[in-house]
């Protein structure tokens, strides 16, 4: 059975193959992307195309960039002695957004999982250990997810990059701002004492 | 809203987007089962410690028209010194894997929920390897296909001389039977006799049980050859496992 025209059909094929979205999601965003003056349709079809012709990973960070290397890494205001390793690209901007980090990134592209079937090669390290060859870096933040995978990535990083004489911390993954403290569990807790610093 | 309590161990979770979380349990009650925990990857949520591969939890189930979904949930063992280290981390997931391989959904097993219960327990100072092994055999024991070690799988008889153990035939044959399976490997007494202790002793009394090297590594390409009969894929973290452990590729 034939409900729609053939490119409308494509249509919501390809956005229900989004995450997040469902074939009754998509069905909507296909209506509306049908409905709007086409020139509203067109701009979204020309900046995904021109964000996935420009945009590749910097060969210094990894992290996504249209220009090489990425402006973070040009940026001369930026600490050079210490690396924040993070997982995803969206990870780097969760910690822009804070706002309270003002050394340099790596992106490892993922997380080590056995179970997944990830393993170091897999992930960005080579690259970030060709990084740490001239010296000039003296401290990495780890800053991973509090999950299984995270763990793992840390505790792999560490014992690779401790014998080079950098020093490796890990942030704390303590309460949540407006989390109550008697609903956060054991893990939590515990993350949240490990990393805790020096009261000034 | 049907609700309904279970005990479980976390084999897997996965992120499947909105926050929400696909979980794969191992229950005492009702065996395998999938749920979802809503909102279970955002900071805020009281579930998100609770629902982390190899938690022991206690969980409040609603039932759903497609899935089951998580409607509370209280932590019982949280096994933290296992995601302290790597290798345990690849222990660990191993068993869990194995465990999401060999069995159905919804057929209950309270021998293999214990198992693994007791598996993760002793790791907190046990042989990971050793464990991992009984583990194993014991889990395959539990589920119908335990190996035939104490006479020859094929005729009965005694298996006396040189002995060979065949994945297809389902254990040892004696030396007239070896022909049989074209791809039976020969293997040590030792090594048959280790593999009925790591079958019948209770985990809990495996640490008085000391192996060498060679047969542990004999032992692992056995059994893990034994166990690919049962599975419909290789077990991912057994690469894992190869690369953070000595011995073998299995
Ligand atoms: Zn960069
Ligand atoms: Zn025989």
């Amino acid at each position: 059975m034939n409900y729609y025209a053939k490119p409308v059909a494509h249509l919501i094929d390809q956005l229900s193959k989004l995450p997040g979205i469902g074939p009754k999601t998509a069905q909507r965003l296909a209506f509306y992307l049908l409905g709007v003056p086409a020139e509203v349709a067109y701009n979204l079809a020309r900046s995904i195309e021109k964000a996935r012709s420009t945009i590749q990973y910097c060969t210094v960070c990894g992290n996504f960039t249209d220009e090489e290397p990425c402006f973070i890494c040009r940026d001369e205001r930026r600490r050079r002695d210490v690396l924040c390793v993070v997982e995803r690209p969206r990870d780097v901007v969760a910690m822009e957004k804070s706002r309270s980090f003002k050394g340099l990134y790596h992106v490892l592209h993922g997380a080590i999982s056995p179970m997944e079937g990830v393993g170091p090669d897999q992930l960005h390290i080579r690259e970030l250990l060709r990084r740490l060859e001239g010296g000039e870096v003296k401290e990495m933040i780890l800053a991973t997810n509090p999950n299984i995978e995270g763990d793992a990535t840390a505790i792999y990083l560490s014992g690779l990059i401790k014998p080079l004489g950098v020093r490796v911390t890990r942030i704390a993954h303590g309460l949540p701002v407006g989390a109550d403290l008697e609903y956060a569990d054991e893990i939590t807790l515990s993350k949240a004492l490990e990393g805790r610093q020096e009261m000034k | 809203m049907k609700l309904y309590k279970m005990e479980a161990i976390v084999l897997r979770a996965r992120d499947i987007g909105g926050g929400d979380k696909l979980l794969v349990l191992y229950s005492r009650e009702y065996g395998k089962i999938k749920v979802i925990a809503h909102g279970a990857s955002k900071p805020s949520s009281r579930k998100r410690g609770f629902v982390q591969p190899f938690n022991h939890t206690k969980f409040l189930i609603q039932r759903g028209r497609e899935i089951d979904s998580v409607s509370q949930c209280e932590g019982v063992e949280m096994f933290s010194f296992i995601r302290e280290d790597l290798k345990k981390i690849g222990y660990a997931s191993y068993l869990a894997e194995l465990l999401d391989a060999l069995t159905p959904e919804g057929e209950p097993n309270e021998f293999l929920f214990a198992l693994l219960l007791e598996t993760m327990r002793l790791m907190n100072n046990g042989d990971d390897e050793i464990l991992a092994r009984s583990f194993e055999i014991k889990c395959v024991g539990f589920l119908g296909y335990r190996p035939v070690l104490d006479s020859c799988a094929e005729c009965q008889g005694q298996t006396g001389g040189r002995i060979h153990f065949s994945s297809g035939l389902g254990g040892v044959l004696c030396e007239a039977c070896a022909s049989a399976d074209r791809e039976a490997v020969s293997c040590d007494r030792g090594v048959v006799e280790t593999m009925k202790v790591l079958l019948s002793w209770p985990p809990v009394k495996l640490r008085l049980l000391k192996v060498g090297r060679p047969a542990r590594n004999q032992i692992k390409v056995l059994l893990r050859d034994y166990l690919k009969y049962y599975m419909e894929h290789e077990l991912k973290s057994a690469a894992f496992l190869n690369r953070f452990t000595q011995g073998p590729p299995g």
